[in-house]
């Protein structure tokens, strides 16, 4: 085999060459070579690839961060929803408990109900509640509300009577009718109302001291109402229009009609029939 | 008035309407007028009154009247409201506004006087200028607010009543 020289001694020279390159630096003279090449592809190769991992992952983490996020959000609002549930329960369990606990000397039974819709009409105050006959509920029964938290106020009589809910007139409806009394005086007279925001006490004796600020109770002698149950303050005192001889007497009650939102059936059943 | 507006139109209407009123009066704490009773004018404006019509006008009726606890009033006024009408139509011309603004007016006045008649007759009322104030303003209130929503109706129905024969 016949060797060219120049070629052996170009590969002894690259030889001796990476040898003492070797020797010198401690690293592979092609190494070295192919690096300085190769490096800005690497560095590319790596940068883009981390970023791309890095977007990628950042993607995925805020996508699951995102529906995180999400379902954190609608847990929220579940129990925001149930917190205003509780809450809402805990208000009529409190409402109910204080009612009881202020009616107490009042010997009916009482149902619990809440007011469904406020029909508003021009001429007569009605409000529709969610009892009705299979819940022991009658036509002319009165219907009760908490006042202030303190006391609990006449507001109205059930006037239909449905299976699932039922008609209530309200104290300032003109077919609404009650004999009541003074508390301060004593004196009697017959609560009615006119359609407007108050009702009226009619055939008050003209020599009756009644004054703003009274407060007017059920007398108990129509039958209908039991005695003693609060009504209203009497808000202006004027002379019958109408019949001179008596006096007549406007009613605030104590109760907000148009924002009552639960009431109390008193199970009375009326001692007269009409 | 015909099987499929009765279906389509009317008895949506008045369940949205039902809606309607609910929320505006629970909202505002006053009452909203009688859009029963505009409903029942939008549709004698543009409708001959046949055995739908006279269907729909007893259901108007009929829920207006549970609201006010005077379901036998509001049924013979929505009824009457048919008849009069029945007999009227052609002596009636509603094409134009002024005559149906005309029409409209009068049926709310004498709707709102009959009612404030019944109610006379259940208060102890007297001639003091408040009572009287009072009613009045009831009265214009009653109106003005009725008034709206027919020409609501009046608005948002009148493409779908012109175009449709009956």
């Amino acid at each position: 085999m016949k060797i060219n020289k120049l070629k052996l001694s170009i590969v002894l020279g690259l030889l001796s060459l990476f040898l003492s390159w070797y020797a010198v630096k401690k690293t592979y003279f092609f190494n070295e070579f192919l690096g300085f090449f190769l490096s800005p592809f690497w560095k590319g190769a790596t940068y883009s690839g981390e970023k791309s991992r890095g977007f990628l992952e950042n993607y995925l983490f805020l996508v699951n961060l995102k529906k995180e996020n999400e379902r954190l959000k609608e847990e929220i609002l579940l129990l925001k929803a149930q917190l205003a549930q509780y809450q809402e329960r805990e208000r009529v369990y409190l409402e109910l408990e204080k009612f009881y606990k202020i009616s107490s000397k009042l010997n009916y039974p009482k149902i619990a109900a809440r007011v469904i819709y406020k029909p508003f009409d021009y001429f007569s105050d009605l409000i529709f509640i969610d009892k009705g006959s299979k819940d022991g509920v009658m036509p002319q029964m009165p219907v009760l509300a908490i006042a202030g938290g303190e006391a609990v106020a006449l507001i109205g009589q059930v006037v239909e009577v449905y299976n699932h809910w039922s008609k209530v007139i309200l104290i300032n409806h003109p077919s609404f009718a009650a004999d009541v009394k003074v508390l301060r005086t004593g004196d009697r007279g017959i609560l009615r109302g006119r359609a407007e925001s108050h009702p009226f006490v009619y055939y008050l004796p003209s020599d009756a001291q009644v004054k703003s600020g009274d407060e007017v109770l059920t007398s108990g002698q129509d039958g209908l109402f039991p005695p003693g149950l609060l009504v209203g303050q009497i808000v202006n005192v004027y002379r019958d229009p109408a019949q001179s001889i008596f006096k007549m007497a406007e009613i605030a009650s104590l109760v907000d009609l148009y924002r009552v939102d639960m009431v109390f059936v008193l199970a009375k059943i009326p001692e007269i029939s009409f | 008035m015909n099987l499929k507006e009765f279906f389509f139109i009317g008895i949506p209407l008045v369940f949205l309407v039902l809606f309607l009123k609910g929320f505006l009066q629970s909202f505002f704490l006053a009452p909203v007028g009688n859009p029963f009773l505009s409903i029942a004018l939008i549709f004698l404006s543009y409708r001959n009154v046949n055995v739908w019509l006279w269907i729909y006008l007893l259901v108007l009726g009929f829920i207006s009247g549970i609201e006010t606890n005077q379901e036998i009033f509001n049924l013979g006024y929505f009824f009457l409201m048919g008849v009069v009408f029945y007999w009227f139509k052609g002596y009636l011309n509603l094409n134009n506004i002024r005559n149906k603004l005309f029409f409209w007016g009068i049926n709310l006045l004498v709707f709102f006087i009959i009612k404030l008649f019944l109610f006379l007759l259940t208060v102890p009322f007297s001639f003091t200028f408040s009572f009287w104030a009072h009613q009045i303003q009831e009265l214009f209130h009653f109106f003005v607010v009725t008034l709206v929503w027919i020409l609501g109706f009046e608005f948002f129905l009148k493409d779908l009543l012109i175009r449709k024969d009956e």
